[in-house]
């Protein structure tokens, strides 16, 4: 019974939480001296919980940070996954000239899109003057894959993914709410469009808790884009209401992965020790003065940072790779911040036991010159993805990986602005696009399922970004209706009120 | 007043006679009438120890206190009458509902007690119309008398209160139970096997205790205990010091008194639960199951890694007999393991800095990550694996330094069905201790010196399903064989992306 966790949040919490009235009148009693009611009453009270069933909810945070021993949560069951790779690809790129072929297109290039079609439905400002909505057809050419189906048709921008296809499954009938970059991202990451919520990597660090005591669990590493670039604030990844220890830790390219976690000359790692060992000391007399959970928060993020200044040189340091496992990701792994650099790493964070490694692939947002800008951001990540499946599959972990390659939306069929045959622009389009998993206990090589011929509405079995949601937590084992945090009065989850396992696509 | 007391006696005494003769057709009125019983029984208890003061107060500040006070003579009158109608409407209640054995010998002594309290109400109320009339000495007598029958009134009702309420009701709250008794009920991890080396099906704490919860516990809890049978904690079940109070006997569901009482017809005098219905077949199914399963009172194992469902989705009901999903083993067949050495052992391992903890919230098996320690893995911590042999689930050796010696420990994990020892120097010569784990499902051997001599060992794996290769020393054709012998699992070398040229 003891690794089934309490309700609530903290100490503090926990103890309002369970001031019923009956308790309430019991102490009353006993301030007044009514010691028989009061005995009467617990007796009463006492048995309550006979059954012994156990409460379901998320970890409290750990109230001994207990150094250097891994804090792991059990799921509530078990788990196809245990860990994440979520591939995010900011700005939207375009599911029709990458995922979502729809070769009846070409016979109405330049052709108004029907009524019938968009059904009132609202466009973003930056088309909704537009004359016209000419259909654009992708430029690209499309070959068919061989999957576990009757094959999956890909674009001609991304064959090393279309290699690998036999390990993906793409979900064409994705949706959100959202129609612009900021709130799309925020309602991806957080399952709701206003800011303030925890992160989905900030969930399972909290549902989960870590594997390995010497590394954050929810890692965040940023590629900068060829194509047009959306801000990326850290809020993306932040814990929200959680306990900040569960917020992402952004790696950064180059020298110092992590400012300011290297000592200063002439400080030695024994005077960082003593000194980290005093501040906890004073942070402790505070905390018990208090009991704010933040106070501990910061206890174990100083000694978190502590031990990162040993573990992630060797983290970043590829000289253990292979020249075939270089070659494999492409020329760019070698240059720190690059999309395969990023992925190599996810890798290595991945083997350490990271729970949740968020990539941001930055600048699919082409609202004009789709077809230059789209053909140089798949060059960029096409190989580098694929290896990474190909990686982690050899070596045995793609099982246990779950790997989530997703933008916030999609793109329209209407070109934005001019359209000629080989040039073009897209808008934002929520109604539908693509994304695909891998690995995690997602049945691989499979297609999931219709849009209609514009790739502009859904036809079959709509997927939105709770039900995704629900889905990668059920994989890691959290039952999405279960994982809760207690924050201004009620309980909050990733998916809020909504959310439904996509068991389809389970393996 | 004495006329109007004998009338009331008579028509008492044929209401009785009537009651002799329940008509079986038509409303059932002899249970409406019987069930009267718990409200007519406040006005004997009310009335007479209500006549008990009014007495004492006549007796001490009354006109004429020689004689009987008018108003506890009242009292006493109508609490006679009112215990008469309580008896009757009692005697009644007890031959029509139905009852458990130990709750039968209550009845008894309650029903004769109260028909006591009656009698002498009775007579103290005839004692009190004479000392009206000839006040002296039947006056003395008549003030025992209602003191007598305020104490038997009292003595009757609570044998009552324990028929309804259970056994220490009144006096719960004077006692407190000893801390011992308030620790929580013991819900021990059950083993994922049953005694004879099945895979359970039926989880307690899901399917079976809200059964019971809903069904079960309200008389038969800590509340009421009717027939001295708890079912909310297995120390009155399972635990149970006289064997043949025990109403379930693991392993044999027809033996078990429990089974026998909710299958019994409906309409039964006997059925369990009384009221509401019988349990639907589906749950009669669920407990036979579960009693047949070994009756394990807590969660079960999910079997990892094919758990389907989580345990959130509503209990499903047990089919066909499903066929045995593992082969009977003799580490099977070994004793339940003790879930406080298993702890004790995952504690020393974390005390170690490794990962050791269960798999899932709803189950036993346990899983161990050892190459994620800041200091060097060798055989020697191997040994402290072998406490969770029953257990062990996962095991991940990655990059560790032990070698085909210490695999010898790893030998006696039986139960183990995912191994990783990737990037360790174990050789061919190490994976001979491998074959003995029969449940062995995931082997990661990536980069090691294991060459096709190895692979050939591994093909007498009965559960191997997924084996990684990549980065060792076997050659194409060893794993072409391999794949010839084993068509069913997977065997992965390694591939690297093919040659496409970039897109764009």
């Amino acid at each position: 019974m003891s690794e089934f966790r309490a309700h609530g949040n903290d100490d503090l919490e926990r103890y309002l939480l369970n001031m019923t009235r009956r308790r309430f009148f019991r102490s009353a009693a006993s301030t007044l001296g009514a010691g028989l009611g009061a005995a009467a009453l617990g007796s009463l009270v006492g048995p309550a919980s006979a059954m012994g069933m156990p409460p379901i909810g998320g970890p409290t945070i750990n109230p001994d940070p207990s150094v250097g021993r891994p804090r792991v949560v059990p799921p509530h069951f078990a788990p196809k996954a245990k860990q994440v790779i979520y591939l995010h690809m900011e700005g939207a790129p375009s599911q029709l000239d990458l995922y979502d072929y729809k070769p009846k297109l070409h016979e109405e290039f330049d052709a108004d899109l029907p009524d019938s079609v968009v059904m009132g439905q609202r466009f973003t400002t930056m088309t909704s003057g537009q004359a016209r909505f000419p259909v654009a057809p992708s430029k690209f050419k499309f070959t068919r894959q061989r999957n576990n189906q009757d094959g999956v048709y890909l674009s001609e921008l991304i064959p090393h993914t279309g290699s690998v296809a036999n390990d993906l499954c793409f979900i064409h009938s994705m949706h959100t709410k959202a129609i612009n970059h900021e709130p799309g991202i925020t309602f991806f990451q957080t399952g709701h469009e206003q800011p303030g919520r925890p992160s989905m990597g900030a969930w399972m660090s909290y549902g989960l808790g870590s594997e390995n005591a010497n590394l954050p669990s929810f890692v965040v590493l940023i590629t900068q884009g060829l194509g047009n670039m959306q801000a990326l604030s850290a809020r993306f990844w932040g814990s929200g209401f959680l306990p900040s220890e569960h917020q992402g830790c952004r790696l950064r390219a180059g020298d110092d992965a992590v400012l300011y976690l290297g000592d200063p000359d002439g400080v030695s790692r024994t005077d960082r020790r003593k000194m980290l060992d005093l501040v906890a000391r004073l942070n402790e007399e505070e905390f018990k003065e208090t009991l704010d959970p933040e106070i501990q928060a910061r206890i174990a993020q100083y000694e978190m940072a502590y031990r990162m200044q040993m573990s992630v040189p060797d983290l970043t340091d590829f000289s253990d790779e292979s020249e075939e496992t270089m070659a494999m990701y492409g020329p760019d792994a070698r240059k720190p911040g690059s999309f395969a650099a990023n992925c190599l790493l996810a890798r290595r964070l991945v083997e350490r036991g990271v729970r949740f490694v968020q990539l941001y692939m930055r600048g699919w947002d082409q609202h004009n010159n789709l077809p230059t800008e789209l053909a140089a951001q798949c060059g960029a990540v096409d190989r580098a993805q694929a290896a990474l499946v190909t990686d982690l599959k050899r070596r045995g972990m793609l099982d246990s990986t779950l790997v989530l390659w997703a933008g916030e939306f999609g793109r329209t069929v209407y070109s934005q602005g001019t359209l000629t045959k080989d040039n073009y622009g897209r808008d934002h389009h929520p109604r539908c696009f693509t994304v695909w998993l891998a690995g995690g206990g997602v049945a691989p090589g499979i297609t999931y399922v219709k849009t209609d011929d514009y790739s502009y509405n859904i036809v079959e079995n709509p997927v939105d970004v709770h039900d995704l949601h629900a889905t990668m937590l059920h994989l890691m084992g959290l039952n999405h209706e279960h994982l809760l945090y207690r924050h201004q009065g009620r309980d909050y989850r990733l998916t809020d009120v909504s959310g439904k396992v996509v068991r389809d696509i389970l393996a | 007043m004495a006329r109007l007391f004998v009338l009331s006696v008579v028509a008492v005494a044929t209401c009785a006679a009537l009651g002799a003769d329940p008509q079986p057709a038509g409303p059932d009125w002899w249970r409406f009438l019987g069930r009267l019983h718990p409200v007519l029984v406040h006005f004997p208890i009310g009335l007479l120890i209500a006549a008990v003061f009014l007495e004492l107060i006549h007796a001490l500040f009354g006109r004429e206190r020689g004689r009987p006070g008018g108003a506890g003579l009242w009292c006493v009158v109508l609490g006679a009458l009112g215990a008469g109608a309580a008896a009757w409407a009692g005697w009644t209640n007890a031959d029509v509902e139905t009852h458990g054995r130990a709750v039968a010998s209550l009845i008894e002594t309650h029903r004769w007690l109260g028909i006591a309290t009656c009698a002498v109400a009775g007579l103290v109320a005839l004692l009190g119309l004479g000392a009206l009339r000839a006040p002296g000495k039947l006056t003395g007598v008549y003030r025992v008398g209602v003191v007598l029958g305020a104490i038997m009134v009292g003595v009757a009702g609570h044998w009552g209160g324990t028929i309804v309420f259970g056994d220490g009701y009144l006096t719960a709250g004077l006692f407190p139970p000893k801390p011992a008794d308030q620790t929580a009920p013991i819900v021990e991890p059950a083993p994922a096997l049953t005694p004879d080396g099945r895979v359970r099906t039926v989880d307690f704490a899901t399917q079976i205790a809200p059964i019971f919860e809903a069904r079960c516990i309200e008389c038969h809890g800590p509340r009421r205990a009717k027939g001295r049978l708890r079912l909310d904690d297995r120390r009155y079940v399972l635990d149970e010091p006289d064997e043949d109070e025990r109403v379930i006997l693991p392993g044999d569901a027809d033996a078990s008194e429990l089974v026998y009482r909710i299958t019994l017809p409906h309409g039964d005098p006997d059925i369990m639960p009384p009221e509401d219905g019988p349990l639907s077949d589906d749950q009669i199914e669920l407990i036979r199951t579960w009693i047949d399963e070994g009756a394990a009172w807590g969660a079960i194992a999910i079997a990892p890694p094919t758990a389907e469902e989580p345990t959130s989705e509503p209990p499903a009901p047990v089919g066909e007999p499903e066929a045995p999903a593992v082969e009977p083993s003799d580490a099977a067949a070994e004793a339940p393991a003790d879930p406080a050495s298993i702890e004790a052992a995952l504690e020393a391992l974390r005390e170690h800095g490794a990962v050791a903890t269960r798999i899932a919230q709803d189950a036993d098996w346990v899983e161990v990550r050892l190459d994620l320690l800041d200091r060097d893995v060798t055989d020697a911590d191997l040994a402290m694996l072998e406490p969770l042999a029953p257990v062990l689930a996962s095991l991940d050796l990655t990059g560790t330094d032990v070698t085909d010696a210490g695999l010898e420990h790893v030998a006696r994990l039986a139960h183990l069905r995912s191994l990783r020892l990737g990037r360790t120097t174990i050789t061919d010569a190490g994976l001979v201790h491998l074959t003995s784990l029969t449940e062995l499902e995931y082997l990661n051997l990536i980069a090691t010196p294991v060459t096709d001599a190895g692979l050939s060992m591994l093909t007498d794996l009965p559960a191997l399903r997924r084996l990684y290769v990549w980065g060792t020393e076997t050659t194409p054709d060893g794993i072409e064989l391999f794949r010839l012998l084993r068509p069913d699992a997977q065997i992965d070398d390694g591939d690297t992306l093919p040659d496409v040229p970039d897109g764009g």
